[in-house]
Order: C-alpha cells, then sequence, then structure tokens
C-alpha cells in the first residue's frame, strides 16, 4: 500500500469533524440565516441527513472492498474505463476544492486580522504547512487532529459570557414560514456535510474498522449538534440580522468582555480556527494526493505532494478576482457540486456494487446447480 | 507577464526539484514523468493571469447555475 | 553523497584493521616463555611511561612479572596481598595456576587469561596481571583503584524532598547505586566496549519481565552499530542511536539521578550507562518525560500535578512570549486591552527599532548571558550579573534602547525556561522560539499559529525507539494521563505506561486506597 500509516477511528472521527466543521462554522449562521431567517437553528438538522447518508455509502463501500479507497473501488464496480473517469472526476473536485477552501480561508484572515498582507502569502505559507503535514503521513493528521480536536472546542466555553447579550425573543415566531424556510436553509450547510466522504480515503488505513460506523455516525451527529448550537446563540444575539453579517461568529465573539479586562475575544476564535482550516486543508490535500497517486499507480506519493500543491495554490486563484467571486460558488454551486460528487455518486456506486455482488452470488449459487446455465448468464452478464 | 513571478516560478521549480529528486530517483519512471508533468502544468498555470481568466471555477458555475437560481 | 559516505567507510574499515594491528592484535595467545610475553608487552607499551613493570621470582626459584598502570591500581593492595605473599613462598616448579589462585592470593576477584588481548583490557582497566613463566595463562586481579569524584547531589537536577545522591563518572559506583535501589536478580546490566581507542565500558540496564524484549534487541543492536573512535560522554551514543538526527528535540532522556533511573527501568524503559559521565540515557521517552521532575512522585500528589501544570503553562510562554508580545504590538493592538496599550505605547515611544529587532536583540543577548554564567569562572560571576542586571535591563531602557515591558518578557521567558526540568528539553524550545518571533515579525498571529501547527507536524512524526513522542495525547492514551495530565497518588498508578510490544501491565496491587478504616489486616 502506498500508506504505511494507521489511524484509530477515533482519530478518523475527529480528523472528519474538524473538516466538516472548520468551514461551516464561519459561514453557515450567515447562510442559512439568509434564508431560515429565524428557523436557522433548525437547518443543522436537516443538513446533517447528507452526513448520515455520506458516511453510510462510504461505509458500506469500505466493508466492500476494505483495502480500497474510492479511486480504486470505482474502476472494480463500474468498470476500468468508467471507473477511471469516475476517478479523474473525484480527483478533480477534490484539488479543485481544496484551492477554494484555501481562498475561503485566506479571505477570511484577510478580511478579519490581517488586511495589509498580500492574499498569496496567507495562501502559500497554508499550502507549505499542510505539504509538510502530507508529507508526514496520514499517522501525523490523525495525531495533530487529535490534539487540535481539543483546542478547537475551547471558544465553546467562553460562549456563556454571551448570555447577556442573549434575547429569547428572536426564536419567535417559531416555523412562521412551515418548514420549508429551515429547509433552504439546510441546501448550504448539507454541502458541508457531504464532505464526511472524506473518510473514504483515510476507512483503508484505520486499525479498529469495526468502530468505524459508528465513530462516523457520532461525528456527523457531534457536527449537527455543534451547528445547531452555534447558530441558536448566534440567532439569540443578532436576530434576524445574523444574514446581514459574512462571519457573525466572529462579530459575535466581538462583543464578549470578561471582567472588563479581556475584550476582541475574537482573536482567539481565529487562532483556534487556522488549527481547523489547517486539519480541513491538510485532509483535502492528502485525499487529492493520495487518490492521484493511486488513479496514476504511483509507487510512493510523497514526491507529488509540492507540485500538487503549486496546482492548488493556483486554483485558489483562478477566475477568483474578488470575494465576491469565491462566496459566489460557494452559494451557487457547492450546494449541488458537493453532494453530487461525494453522496449521490458513492450512493449510486454502492447500488451498483450490491447488485454485482448479488449477480454473482445467484451466478455461483447457479453454478453449483447447473454449470452450463450459470455459465451463460455471466456470459450475458458481461455483454 | 510579470517577469519576476516568472523567475520566482523558475526558481521555485528549481528547488522542487532539488529536494524531490533524490528521493525520485530511485522511484519508478512513472512516478518521475508524474512529478514532471505536475510540476509543468503549475508553471505554466502560473505564466497566466489566473484571478481573471476563466477556469473551472467557472465552469462549474455554469453548470450549476439554474439550480443555483432556482434556490433564489 | 552516497559516495563520500561509501569512502568514509572504507577509510574507516581500513583504519580500523590498522589501529587493531597496533593496539589489539586480534587474539594472539600467550607464550610460555615469560621473556617472549615479556617483550611482546614492552612492544605494544613503548613509551608509556605510566606502566610500570615489575619482575619478580615467586618463592626465589620461578620469575614472575606483575604488569600495572600507576595510579589505576590499589599499589599497597598489590604489595601486601600478591607480591610479598608470592615471593616467600614455595612453590613445585609445574603447580597449576588456580592452585596458586585459590591457595595463596588473598585477592577476592581474579581472573585467568590466555590472550594478549585480554591482559591488555585488564591493565587498562586498572588490574594487574600476573604473567608466570613457563605459563601460558596469567591472571588478572581485580584490584583497581583510582581517584574519583566522590557522590555527590546531582547539580542540574535539584530536588528539595528525594534522595541526594547523583551519579558520577565512574561506571561501577553508578551500577551499584542502581543495584542499591533495584535488588531483583532480574535488573540486569550487559556490558559492551565502545570506541576504537577509548574502549569505554557501556552499561544496557533493564529491568527482565518488565521491559519488551525487542526493545532490548533493538537498542543491542543499534549500539552494536556504532563503530567511533572514541566516546567520551553518552551524547555520543545518543547522537548515534536516535531515530531522529535532525530534530532539536531530544528522544533520549538524559539524568543524573539514580532514582530518576529506577523510576524508569520500573516503567520498562531501558537504561545506557556510559564509563566516565554521570549521565544515563534512558528510552524510549516522550516530550511529557521529558517535562517531569523526579520530584513530582515524592511530593503530594495534588501539589505535583498543580505544579505539573505551572510547568507546561510555563514551557508555553518560554515558548511562544516573545512572539506573542512581537505580534500584538506590530499587529494586533486591538487585543490588548486599552489601558495596557496606552501604557506600552509610551513606553514604547523611545525606542527607535521594530518590536521584532527589540526582541530578537534583547532574546540574544539573555541567551548570550546566561551561556555566559555557565562557561565563567566562578571568580567573575558576581561581575557578569551586575552588569548583565544594570546594563541590560536597567541602562538600555533609560537609554530608551529597549522597552521596560520588553524586559519583563524577556524575564518572565528566561524564568520560564528554567522551570522545564531537563534541561536539554529546555534548549530545544529556546531554539525554537527564534523563528517564531521571525513568524510573529512578519504574520503576526497567523504566523504564531502557523509555526506551532509545524512544531505540533514535527512532534506527531517522531518516535522515540518506536513509541511516538507526543503519547498520551496524540495518539490518546487514557490510561496513561494519570501520570501527564495529573500525577495521581501512588495507590492509582496500578498500571504501567504502555510503550511498546508485550509488557507487564499491572504495576502494584489493586484497591490501595488509604483510609481510617483500613487496618493492618486485610479484612
Amino acid at each position: 500500500m502506498l500508506e504505511q500509516g494507521k489511524i484509530s477511528s477515533a482519530q478518523m472521527g475527529k480528523m472528519i469533524f474538524l473538516a466538516v466543521i472548520a468551514s461551516a462554522v464561519t459561514a453557515v449562521p450567515s447562510y442559512s440565516g439568509k434564508y431560515a431567517q429565524n428557523d436557522l437553528w433548525l437547518s443543522p438538522a436537516w443538513a446533517s441527513l447528507t452526513g448520515f447518508l455520506t458516511v453510510y455509502a462510504a461505509i458500506a463501500l469500505n466493508k466492500l472492498y476494505p483495502q480500497k479507497s474510492v479511486v480504486e473501488y470505482s474502476t472494480d464496480i463500474i468498470g476500468t474505463i468508467p471507473g477511471k473517469l469516475f476517478g479523474l472526476l473525484i480527483l478533480f473536485f477534490y484539488i479543485h476544492m481544496t484551492g477554494l477552501i484555501a481562498r475561503g480561508y485566506a479571505e477570511f484572515i484577510i478580511g478579519n486580522f490581517l488586511p495589509q498582507t498580500p492574499i498569496s502569502i496567507v495562501i502559500i505559507t497554508m499550502i507549505a504547512v499542510c505539504a509538510y503535514a502530507v508529507k508526514a503521513g496520514v499517522e501525523s493528521i490523525g495525531r495533530t487532529a487529535q490534539l487540535f480536536f481539543f483546542f478547537f472546542m475551547f471558544p465553546l466555553i467562553l460562549m456563556p459570557f454571551l448570555l447577556r447579550d442573549m434575547k429569547p425573543d428572536f426564536l419567535f415566531p417559531m416555523l412562521e414560514h412551515g418548514l420549508l424556510p429551515s429547509l433552504k436553509g439546510a441546501l448550504i450547510p448539507q454541502g458541508y456535510f457531504s464532505e464526511a466522504f472524506l473518510m473514504s480515503f483515510f476507512l483503508p488505513f484505520v486499525t479498529d474498522r469495526g468502530k468505524g460506523m459508528r465513530s462516523g455516525m457520532l461525528t456527523i451527529l457531534g457536527i449537527a449538534l455543534m451547528l445547531t448550537c452555534i447558530n441558536l446563540f448566534i440567532l439569540l444575539v443578532f436576530g434576524t440580522q445574523a444574514a446581514d453579517y459574512l462571519y457573525p461568529v466572529m462579530v459575535a465573539f466581538r462583543y464578549i468582555s470578561i471582567a472588563d479586562f479581556f475584550e476582541n475575544l475574537d482573536s482567539v476564535v481565529m487562532t483556534v480556527w487556522i488549527l481547523g482550516m489547517f486539519v480541513k486543508i491538510s485532509i483535502f490535500y492528502y485525499a487529492t494526493v493520495l487518490g492521484t497517486s493511486q488513479w496514476l499507480g504511483l509507487a510512493d506519493y510523497r514526491p507529488i505532494v509540492l507540485p500538487i500543491g503549486i496546482l492548488i495554490a493556483a486554483l485558489s486563484f483562478w477566475s477568483i478576482p474578488n470575494l465576491n467571486q469565491a462566496s459566489r460558488f460557494d452559494v451557487i454551486s457547492f450546494p449541488f457540486y458537493g453532494p453530487l460528487m461525494q453522496t449521490i455518486c458513492p450512493l449510486l456506486l454502492l447500488g451498483l456494487a450490491l447488485l454485482r455482488k448479488k449477480g454473482k452470488q445467484q451466478s455461483q449459487a447457479q453454478m453449483t446447480m447447473a454449470p452450463e446455465q450459470a455459465h451463460t448468464h455471466t456470459e450475458k452478464q458481461e455483454g | 507577464m510579470k517577469w519576476g513571478l516568472v523567475a520566482g516560478m523558475s526558481a521555485l521549480v528549481c528547488i522542487l526539484f532539488a529536494i524531490e529528486w533524490p528521493r525520485l530517483s530511485r522511484l519508478p519512471r512513472r512516478d518521475k514523468m508524474t512529478f514532471i508533468a505536475l510540476v509543468f502544468i503549475g508553471w505554466v498555470l502560473s505564466m497566466f493571469d489566473l484571478p481573471n481568466l476563466p477556469g473551472p471555477t467557472t465552469m462549474i458555475n455554469e453548470i450549476f447555475e439554474p439550480l443555483g437560481h432556482y434556490l433564489e | 553523497m552516497g559516495s563520500l559516505s561509501e569512502n568514509a567507510r572504507k577509510w574507516w574499515r581500513s583504519h580500523k584493521q590498522k589501529t587493531q594491528q597496533q593496539t589489539a592484535p586480534s587474539h594472539t595467545p600467550l607464550q610460555k616463555q615469560l621473556a617472549d610475553n615479556e617483550q611482546r608487552l614492552r612492544d605494544l607499551y613503548a613509551n608509556c611511561s605510566d606502566v610500570v613493570f615489575r619482575s619478580f621470582r615467586i618463592g626465589g626459584t620461578i620469575r614472575a612479572l606483575a604488569i600495572y598502570i600507576d595510579g589505576l591500581t590499589n599499589q599497597e593492595e598489590l604489595e601486601r596481598s600478591v607480591l610479598s605473599v608470592l615471593m616467600q613462598t614455595k612453590l613445585p616448579k609445574d603447580s597449576p595456576l588456580t592452585k596458586l589462585l585459590d591457595n595463596l592470593v588473598p585477592v577476592t576477584k581474579s581472573r585467568e587469561m590466555s590472550t594478549v588481548e585480554q591482559c591488555l583490557e585488564a591493565i587498562a582497566n586498572g588490574n594487574p596481571v600476573l604473567l608466570i613463566d613457563q605459563q601460558e595463562r596469567a591472571i588478572a586481579f581485580g584490584l583497581a583503584r583510582w581517584e574519583k569524584r566522590q557522590i555527590e547531589e546531582p547539580v542540574a537536577e535539584g530536588v528539595v524532598r528525594g534522595p541526594r545522591e547523583g551519579f558520577t563518572e565512574s561506571l561501577h559506583v553508578n551500577t551499584a547505586l542502581l543495584r542499591r535501589q533495584i535488588k531483583t536478580p532480574a535488573l540486569k546490566m550487559e556490558q559492551m566496549q565502545i570506541g576504537g581507542y577509548t574502549q569505554t565500558q557501556v552499561v544496557l540496564a533493564y529491568i527482565e519481565g518488565i521491559v519488551d524484549e525487542d526493545l532490548v534487541a533493538e537498542v543491542r543492536a543499534r549500539l552494536g552499530r556504532i563503530e567511533i573512535d572514541g566516546v567520551l560522554e553518552s551524547g555520543y551514543i545518543e547522537e548515534l542511536i536516535e531515530d531522529h538526527p535532525a530534530s532539536p528535540f531530544p528522544q533520549i532522556l538524559t539524568t543524573e539521578r539514580p532514582d530518576v533511573t529506577c523510576g524508569n527501568l520500573l516503567e520498562g524503559r531501558i537504561a545506557i550507562l556510559v564509563d566516565g559521565t554521570p549521565f544515563v540515557l534512558i528510552a524510549p521517552t516522550t516530550l511529557f518525560s521529558l517535562l517531569q521532575s523526579s520530584e513530582d512522585y515524592y511530593q503530594r500528589s495534588l501539589a505535583s500535578t498543580t505544579i505539573r501544570w505551572l510547568r507546561y503553562l510555563f514551557t508555553a510562554i518560554s515558548f511562544l512570549l516573545p512572539s506573542l508580545y512581537v505580534a500584538l504590538i506590530t499587529f494586533h493592538h486591538e487585543m490588548v486591552p486599552t489601558s495596557l496599550l496606552i501604557s506600552m505605547a509610551a513606553s514604547r515611544e523611545a525606542v527607535p527599532f521594530p518590536a521584532l529587532v527589540e526582541a530578537l536583540l534583547m532574546e540574544i543577548t539573555f541567551e548570550a548571558l546566561r551561556e555566559a554564567g555557565v562557561r565563567l569562572p566562578k571568580q567573575v560571576g558576581a561581575a557578569v550579573s551586575i552588569v548583565g542586571a544594570l546594563v541590560i535591563g536597567q541602562a538600555a531602557v533609560q537609554a530608551g534602547l529597549v522597552s521596560a515591558p520588553m524586559v519583563i518578557v524577556v524575564a518572565i521567558t528566561g524564568i520560564a525556561s528554567f522551570m522545564i526540568p531537563h534541561y536539554i528539553a529546555g534548549i530545544a524550545i529556546r531554539l525554537l522560539r527564534f523563528p517564531m518571533m521571525f513568524l510573529a515579525g512578519s504574520l503576526g498571529l497567523l504566523g504564531i499559529m502557523l509555526g506551532i501547527i509545524v512544531t505540533v507536524i514535527h512532534l506527531s512524526t517522531i518516535r522515540s525507539l518506536g513509541v511516538p513522542y507526543l503519547t498520551p495525547v496524540g495518539p490518546i492514551k487514557v490510561a496513561e494521563w494519570k501520570d501527564t495530565l495529573v500525577r495521581a497518588p501512588w495507590w492509582m498508578m496500578n498500571t504501567r505506561p504502555h510503550l511498546t510490544g508485550d509488557y507487564q501491565k499491572i504495576r502494584q496491587g489493586a484497591n490501595q486506597k488509604p483510609g481510617p478504616k483500613k487496618g493492618g489486616d486485610p479484612a
């Protein structure tokens, strides 16, 4: 195998958790608030359905092909050429997404903290750091994710300091326009949930794969809970105004003042968020690099880490002249493109794989009964 | 075309070769070709004024625009 | 590169053969004639004024020769128990050597030898060698004694409560210190010699049954691989057996304390004792064991836990404080509370440098002061501390070269770096502080975060003899948190940490929590 490292299912869960939540946490309250208004706290629950489906697909496929990633088993399921084509599409999706995520990260940093710094520096330094992580291998990424997970949870302790700014009135009227607004508000978050499919690249290295399903589902549940929590907080603080801010979470933390001395705690949130973003980009980057090596049948994935990093950097600039264009993709394409590649396609693959297995079992069963019949049957299937 | 960027990218490509070649030289031909191809693509891409050039993002946006408008 | 190291290897091989021919021709048996043996040894020890050849006759008839090195041997004992006894005895010409040993010479430790190399080794270790005419064997008497330092309190690892013994330069004193604490025969000490010229004795100590056999085999193999001309300190061995030579972090723990060594042996680690240095190597080690002091285990557990957390906090401060200061001053004014910002800005008004330069200036000066403080002769110590305190502290601030907050930052950082109990781990963190300052000066908090991420990735890739360096937080091992995040009371430390492979998990009896109702007899 290309990768010698091993991770535990808990590490994988934390990796996926950080990967999904890191970008969701900044933008989701604003995006959801735009459509769901004061029902935005309901949206993550709807969105998590995509997450559960995705995890199910990834793990069920892994059970059929325990040692293979999506790039490898797609050729087993739908034949060599269509499988390779699908693999190429997936790889293109991931490398493209990595670039766009890096761009989103950089826009956030520039917009909030380092307005003077050129965006290219912010992107390139992050990609360089992630390249180091990817070169270090899946084990290192797993351990760093495990460590950073705790730091990432830290700002949640600060949430109670917002209590005095909260107005429960903002919750009402609940479900004024029925469920539709909250469903619409779930459209963008469910795109992020579909990113849980990344676990397809990591499952082959998980030692306790039996716990994979449990840890995957728990991860999705955790993400849904955390997003609900955050959306609720944001709603209680800002009301329907939440959608007017680009990054409402940051604005909320700017409100916090502890003992009139510790103020502007948004920087704390940013530092922690950088850790999450690092894990996210590393995981996407790793999936791209590993997938590319598997697709081309390379002997080692490490040498192509840096060249792919250049491509990722290039993609983070390509046809995105400004912030508006960057968020346009997030709103228009991603809610459909992400789930299409990461949920619907895997589910289709899973269906085909199960059919194929059934066919094989049937043919095997017939083989024992009537060998000639079975022979014609398999021929038909191949034709 | 910005000459500074071209020079910088060329230097970066040289550094990449310096870093990776010791390991690559022991790997099969396929790995070497992939490495060279990827580096070359990256180098060529950096020559263009990427932000204002239509690319994959534009393409994907074109495809999904109708669905996006449905949401509005 | 490849060809260069190949050449070096070739050179070494030929060189080694040459030195072996000079000093120790492989397995030359002793001759029957005393004169031949004497000539051979005199040739080998030509121009060695410290080697003494003493000819005499046993019982006035048989010619014999005692060889020893002046200053390494207990001369009085040699005279009293060997020379005078043998000279006054009467001996039949063909009596076997063993009889001589058994009946005549009152020396407890003596050994028969048949080759010249064995003689050379014995002489070099201070054991006088007796050669007898018409005998193809020689005897070495265990009469080595040389001047050595007394057992003193270790200088670099002080404790308030705990044993005050420290290792010395003498290997056998050190092994004795270990054996005095761990009396079981399961404590094994394998001796080997490393170093072409120095022939340094190295002892690999471990407790059989607790340690993973594969670990011992691995260390043995790594030690056996060493080909070096001399080992003067355990640092040579450390650099030759560690897993990641390029890392700034030490992957092997060094200690001067027998109690630390014993504690680690009891947890299933191995210790490497090197003759000539009080510093013992312990492996495998983790980042957290470098942040622990032996006293943690002797104090009350609550106090130890608090001190551990204080230590973690100050380790972070020692790593980050100067860079945080630079980042705040340069990029993130809004993070500093307004009143504090105003006073900081006021004191920085006269300073001509950007914060980064100011911080670098002060930190480098501080490091120089510290280094000077370690090396300088004791007589000038007072002068340096006065110059340091006055010039670098007060005068620099008054002259407007640095701001007062910067001096405070440097002072706190300095103290923080002394909080790390193992000096070598402190060096790694002090080193990494400087790149962090550059990152903070160029990218602010973002730079610091990137620096932290890179450090953490690096830490998560390194292993010490197969044990991940960040155990038990990455990978998480909850069972080991009792000795890292807290220092659990001894009655809770029922299991050993898991290092590699098979291990003896249970350390002590369960359910030993004391209380008023727990008397002497088990209920």
